[in-house]
């Protein structure tokens, strides 16, 4: 070949080259530059994975720190129906999940086997929600072993209240409606805003196996656990003040039960029980009727346990002294049109006596003397009519008339709580009040709140209590009449502690009837007390609505106050005063 | 001892030749050499700097994939630990600790009001330390 058709075909080549070259330039220009933003969309999209992140629910502790309320890690059972393959497939993975989580086969075929929705696919149907961590990893292991496609398991957690029937409708609960919590009840409806987390999320490059690429873009914003809730309750004193209510509800079968332990001092509920009850881990057998919060919703008329108020209000006003005779008119008095009656005949009672056998004529007479300005005052002053202040929704001011609306007989009437109706709440915090020496505190049910990442503690502030006696020694005096109502003589000889000075009052009302006037055969049977009285640790509150055998607030609830009473004494270490002969008796019954 | 064969070449003009073309081809080689090295050098240079990186990443992304595996397996164990906390809240509970020490029978009681006692005091581990941290409160039964 010639040199000059060597450098031809060089120059051919060598051109060829260039314009190939240069179509790639062109090309390399177009991909690179024209459709970079589509492109690098493209890919981004393909290789960017997001990662919601939930956040947990806030927990919720008594005041030593015992779980109450927590989250259990499970999983929710999803499918796709895009790659689960055929129907015969399908209907496999369906009686699986049918044997295995005792579900309809048909329901979970027809999940499995649902493609399209309103002409979209289906990627994600929900066979089960919430399956604890045990059985989903063992569905895991048998997922791979019998070669399902399309199934995943998906980590959740959902809320779990470990001491079942403790508490629950002061704990209440939260109902699921998807990714949502709905509150329902109780310190998880009132907290709920403090309780919630929320959600964050993180955007990151990842390879083929979804593992993020380190040199990958990353992009999170942090999810954020819910405040933890520590409530005041004591669940040592809770658990013992239940399990005394459930041996009233076996002894004595009432409608219902509550009862209610507060530390007079700070004004701090350590227990708060109630009958029945439910237990919130199991939805299936809940009754409606037990969600109810009695202690806070339910008002009932106190009967003589507001006796102490008005001869408080006397003293206070110096009208009677604990010595000042009252003739109780043979346990019959007419007044204003009506008789009232005492329980039983009684003759000329001094102040002690009215309040330690509950005298209602002598009560009424005293209260006769105070006037109903004065009687009113005396009851706003314990509390009555007002709200106490718990953070918990539906609670109940109670009945209780101004003067101007009281007709002649209200004045022989409430003073020995007819007419006049209370929640529970506010009957205990009136008598933290007679046990504190006077001090209306506001009752505390949430301790603290903490932030679960920083582990710092924000604690309620306890609210300054308002002043109920007029007189310094009005205390002292209404103290030994108390202490003297479980003493012999009494009517709560059964609420009595050996080696201990008991504090406190019976109540026995009648039931209101719908019709109007009073049953003869439904009672309310209350006792209210403390201990010891002159330094109380707790007052306790036990009320049993319609109790059957026997209906007297010192034969129904003090014996269950008295037991209540003692176990926490020993619980919270307080030492006899008086020198008994020691009893030991076994732990279990 | 075997024996050497040698053999000996007369330097005719033929050889000469050779050997001339072989010193040219040699001096050829070299002085290509010489153009290249300042080419090749530097790729040289870069083709390590490459595989140095290249190892590099690939020793990172392992770590990272590592990294990643353990991360996931302290959340399983987290969970795992969340699950058993919860059921000791379970099992702590006094109506469960009665039912079991009447199922085993165990001679226990509660204790009486004074049968504990709190006692401020130091820890063997602390006394003589020379800290200045107020002592521990250690609590003693009685029994």
């Amino acid at each position: 070949m010639s040199k000059d058709g060597i450098i031809a075909r060089m120059l051919l080549a060598g051109g060829v080259l260039f314009v190939g070259f240069l179509l790639l330039g062109a090309r390399y220009y177009h991909v690179q530059v024209g459709r970079h933003d589509e492109l690098y969309e493209k890919a981004r999209a393909k290789y960017t994975a997001t990662a919601k992140r939930k956040g947990e629910r806030g927990l919720i502790y008594d005041v030593n720190g015992n779980l109450l309320v927590g989250n259990i890690p499970c999983s929710n059972i999803i499918a796709d129906p895009q790659i689960t393959g055929s129907d015969e497939q399908c209907r496999e993975i369906a009686a699986y999940f049918a044997r295995r989580l005792d579900l309809s086969p048909t329901e979970v075929f027809r999940r499995l086997a649902t493609r399209e929705r309103n002409g979209n696919p289906v990627r994600y149907s929900v066979i089960e929600r919430g399956v604890d961590l045990d059985l989903a990893e063992k569905i895991r292991g048998e997922i791979r072993e019998q070669g399902f496609k399309g199934i995943f398991l998906e980590e959740t957690t959902k809320r779990y209240y470990p001491k079942n029937e403790m508490l629950a409708q002061v704990i209440g609960f939260i109902n699921v409606d998807g990714d949502k919590e709905v509150p329902v009840t109780g310190i998880e409806k009132a907290v709920h805003s403090r309780l919630s987390a929320q959600p964050g999320q993180r955007r990151y490059e990842r390879d083929r196996r979804g593992v993020s690429l380190s040199y990958g873009r990353e992009k999170a914003s942090d999810s954020d656990n819910g405040f933890n809730v520590y409530l005041t309750i004591n669940e040592q004193l809770q658990d013992l003040l239940e399990a005394e209510l459930d041996t009233l509800c076996k002894e004595y079968s009432p409608k219902a039960a509550y009862a209610i332990m507060i530390d007079p001092y700070t004004g701090n509920i350590l227990a708060l029980g109630q009958r029945p009850t439910f237990n919130p881990n199991s939805r299936g057998k809940m009754d409606p009727d037990a969600w109810r919060n009695r202690m806070l919703g339910d008002i009932f008329e106190p009967g003589s346990t507001m006796k102490p108020f008005a001869i408080a209000g006397a003293l206070d006003h110096g009208i009677i002294s604990p010595q000042t005779v009252f003739d109780c008119e043979n346990g019959r008095w007419f007044f204003a049109g009506k008789t009232l009656r005492d329980a039983h005949g009684y003759g000329r009672l001094s102040v002690t006596e009215i309040i330690q056998k509950s005298s209602n004529i002598g009560t009424a007479k005293i209260s006769i003397q105070l006037g109903k300005n004065r009687l009113y005052q005396t009851f706003r002053r314990f509390g009555f009519g007002e709200k106490t202040g718990i953070p918990l929704e539906l609670e109940s001011r109670g009945i209780f008339r101004k003067p101007e609306q009281w007709d002649s007989l209200s004045i022989s009437r409430f003073p020995i709580g007819q007419g006049i109706a209370c929640t529970p709440l506010q009957l205990a915090r009136a008598y933290c009040a007679l046990a504190n020496g006077g001090q209306l505190v506001h009752l505390r049910l949430i301790d603290s709140f903490e932030d679960p990442e920083t582990g710092i503690k924000v604690k309620i502030p306890h609210q300054s209590a308002a002043k109920t006696f007029l007189r310094a020694d009005t205390h002292a005096k209404l103290l030994d009449m108390l202490t003297r109502v479980t003493q012999t003589g009494g009517t709560a000889t059964r609420a009595a502690i050996a080696g201990y000075d008991v504090a406190g009052k019976t109540g026995t009302s009648q039931k209101i009837l719908p019709a109007g006037g009073y049953s003869n055969s439904e009672y309310f049977a209350s006792f209210v007390g403390f201990a010891p009285a002159d330094n109380p640790a707790f007052v306790i509150l036990v009320t049993a609505d319609e109790p059957q055998k026997n209906h007297y607030g010192g034969v129904v609830a003090a014996p269950t106050f008295q037991r209540i009473a003692q176990q926490a004494l020993n619980y919270l270490n307080i030492a006899p005063r008086h020198l008994v002969a020691a009893e030991v008796k076994p732990v279990h019954p | 001892m075997s024996a050497m064969n040698f053999r000996t070449y007369t330097m005719d003009g033929a050889g000469r030749k050779r050997r001339a073309k072989r010193n040219r081809g040699t001096v050829a080689h070299w002085s290509l050499v010489r153009v290249l090295l300042p080419f090749f050098f530097p790729l040289a240079i870069l083709f390590t700097v490459v595989v140095v990186r290249v190892k590099f990443q690939s020793d990172h992304e392992k770590l990272h994939r590592a990294a990643a595996h353990m991360q996931l397996k302290i959340h399983e164990c987290d969970r795992e630990i969340q699950n058993l906390n919860n059921k000791l809240e379970h099992f702590s509970r006094r109506q469960f600790i009665n039912q079991q020490v009447a199922r085993f029978n165990l001679p226990l009681r509660n204790p009486q009001p004074g049968q504990m006692r709190n006692l401020t005091g130091a820890r063997p581990d602390e006394a003589g330390a020379g800290t200045t941290q107020p002592p521990r409160k250690l609590i003693i039964s009685r029994r």
